[in-house]
């Protein structure tokens, strides 16, 4: 794969509240090289979107902080940009999709209107008809039928699908080097989801561009993405290959986030399932946070977190079982 | 075409109709009026209308203490009532919306100060502030206006805060912000078309009790001053004569009783429009 285009390294955004410090993003590290896919899956509430919200610097403040870390993009540290700078490169260097499709789009001003904002708003000041064609094209690409007659639609007009391409369209336009989609189908029915990651991933081939997936469905990244990285409380707990990770999970949590999906073709008697809850944040357990769930805790992991261990080439989890096994 | 004659069936025909003669007589009242309406004539004083005694038509609305005209009073007393009530709001509606949006979109400290200085205001009856500031000012025109906008404002500030709270969480506007817009394009462009509607149904409602105020102050002598008409004034000056001269307070009342009742039809009709949400106001 290409170079690097974004490396975080032990990033920490932690929520201030009055009862303690919630670490959200806790020590995280990853890269998206270009051109790449990367999918992060974790349990709801497990800093994934605040991780996302992170990189483009627009964590809730005040409550939200970014404590520490570095977020290097194509290498510059955006976390020393100020805000007009930062201004600059959302949009048009990195550009996000947010969940829900339905609220994304502002619903008095018609598609038409919105989409051509994202042009005028990078100081790309068009002439009318060159604007209204180059909107109609963004729209073509990501598939909305005969788009310049939609153009004066308003969102509701929009079937959920196709507001959610408009989104994506949106996001597109601005060429951007970096795309985050954050949980982009939670809202959308399977077979539109599924056109919709085909579009994503057509999008990102043809532009070269980076793609973070953040997503808890682990069969939309084995179907979109190059790399996994998974989080538990705050923290990545395993990353790699797709096709290996998958394969042969390092992390117990992975393994039996696996395990509990549902598969073709066999019988299952009940599905598996996690036992416990996710841990709490103002209350999270000594050592590993995984441990109370985990079907092979040992003593070590009670005491202590355990630090990344190479698993193979590109492939790391953080779990002792790995110290002593075969590494 | 067609969408204009639907808008036009939907108009609140009674509201039109109460408003519309106020709104002609405060722009062209001295074009029918019959009267000079400041013109003193002692010899004509106290004169009932002349239908009930047979007089012909000169005096429809008979003449008060000093000769005046009463029609022509009443005539002449909407340009005043409408300046005042108007501008009164509009001001007070602009420096609402203002402090609200901004208060509401900045949050914390600045937030905190202002809702209090809102509930400070709130908590002190409005016709003491309007007594205090029209005294302060001396009477007269602007000063009633001043008092209409300094006593009105609260209640754009407190509705558009609460609006921009809710907008700023929604979606599109964290999509604006991730695409690269600033806080003032957020404002103007993701944060003003939602409010807006709230603010135009408010300064609607709140026409009608500056018509009001307006009348109360003049009676209190702290409006606008003579030569200038009033209907508030025409009801204060009456008042000594109220069990001789009926005419006097009666006429002058029912115009301010049409143009409130008007200005408040029209104003729920634009509320049921524009957003139902807002029927508690």
């Amino acid at each position: 794969m290409g170079e690097t285009l974004l490396l975080v390294e032990d990033l920490k955004t932690h929520c201030f509240t009055r009862a303690g410090v919630i670490k959200a993003v806790d020590g995280v590290s990853f890269f998206v090289n270009r051109g790449e896919a990367l999918g992060i899956v974790g349990e709801s509430g497990c800093g994934k979107s605040m991780t996302c919200a992170s990189i483009v610097r627009l964590v809730p403040q005040p409550a939200a902080r970014i404590v520490g870390g570095k977020i290097l993009f194509a290498g510059d540290d955006l976390l020393t940009k100020d805000e007009s700078e930062m201004r600059e490169i959302r949009g048009n260097k990195i550009t996000m999709i947010l969940q829900d499709p339905l609220m994304s789009l502002n619903p008095v001003y018609t598609i038409g209107n919105q989409v051509s904002e994202m042009f005028k708003l990078h100081g790309r000041k068009l002439p009318r008809p060159t604007m209204k064609q180059k909107v109609v094209e963004v729209l073509t690409r990501v598939k909305i039928p005969s788009a310049e007659n939609r153009l004066k639609d308003y969102p509701f007009q929009f079937s959920g699908g196709m507001r959610q391409r408009t989104v994506a369209a949106m996001a597109i336009a601005g060429e951007p080097r970096l795309l985050i989609a954050d949980e982009p189908t939670t809202s959308l029915d399977v077979t539109i989801q599924d056109q919709f990651l085909l579009l994503l991933k057509e999008m990102q081939e043809q532009t070269n561009m980076g793609l973070i997936l953040v997503t808890h469905d682990l069969g939309i990244v084995a179907q979109t993405c190059d790399r996994i990285v998974v989080m538990y409380a705050g923290k990545i707990v395993e990353s790699g290959d797709v096709p290996r990770v998958y394969g042969g999970p390092a992390h117990p949590y992975t393994e039996a986030l696996l395990q509990a999906l549902p598969r073709i073709g066999v019988r299952h008697k009940r599905l598996f399932q996690i036992g416990g809850e996710p841990p709490h944040f103002l209350n999270l357990p000594s050592g590993c946070s995984f441990w109370p769930r985990c079907h092979k805790v040992m003593d070590i992991c009670r005491r202590e977190y355990p630090p990344s261990f190479p698993v193979e080439d590109g492939r790391q989890a953080a779990c002792w079982q790995l110290k002593k096994g075969d590494v | 075409m067609k969408r204009f004659l639907r808008i036009a069936r939907e108009l609140p025909i009674t509201a039109m109709l109460l408003l519309f003669p106020v709104l002609i007589c405060g722009l062209f009242g001295q074009c029918f009026a019959p009267h000079d309406a400041t013109l003193i004539n002692p010899s004509l004083a106290l004169r009932a209308p002349s239908w009930l005694t047979g007089q012909g038509w000169t005096y429809i609305l008979g003449t008060d203490y000093l000769g005046r005209d009463v029609l022509s009073r009443v005539i002449l007393g909407a340009r005043s009532t409408l300046i005042v009530s108007v501008i009164g709001v509009v001001c007070a509606g602009v420096i609402g919306v203002f402090i609200g949006l901004f208060s509401g979109y900045l949050g914390g400290r600045f937030d905190l100060i202002i809702m209090r200085l809102v509930d400070m205001q709130m908590s002190m009856p409005a016709i003491l502030l309007a007594l205090l500031i029209s005294a302060a000012m001396g009477a007269g025109l602007t000063a009633v206006i001043v008092v209409i906008a300094i006593v009105f404002w609260t209640q754009y500030a407190r509705v558009v805060r609460g609006e921009t709270l809710s907008v700023k969480q929604r979606d599109f506007v964290v999509m604006a912000r991730v695409e690269g817009c600033s806080s003032r394009r957020i404002l103007v462009k993701h944060i003003v078309p939602h409010v807006i509607d709230s603010a135009v149904v408010i300064a609607t409602l709140q026409l009608g009790t500056a018509v009001m105020l307006e009348a109360a102050l003049s009676f209190l002598g702290l409006g606008v001053q003579p030569p200038t008409v009033a209907w508030g004034k025409m009801i204060a000056e009456a008042r000594l004569y109220i069990a001789t001269a009926w005419w006097l307070p009666t006429f002058p009342g029912i115009t301010i009783m049409v143009t409130v009742l008007g200005a408040n039809l029209w104003g729920d009709w634009l509320r049921d429009k524009l957003d139902p949400k807002l029927r508690q106001i």
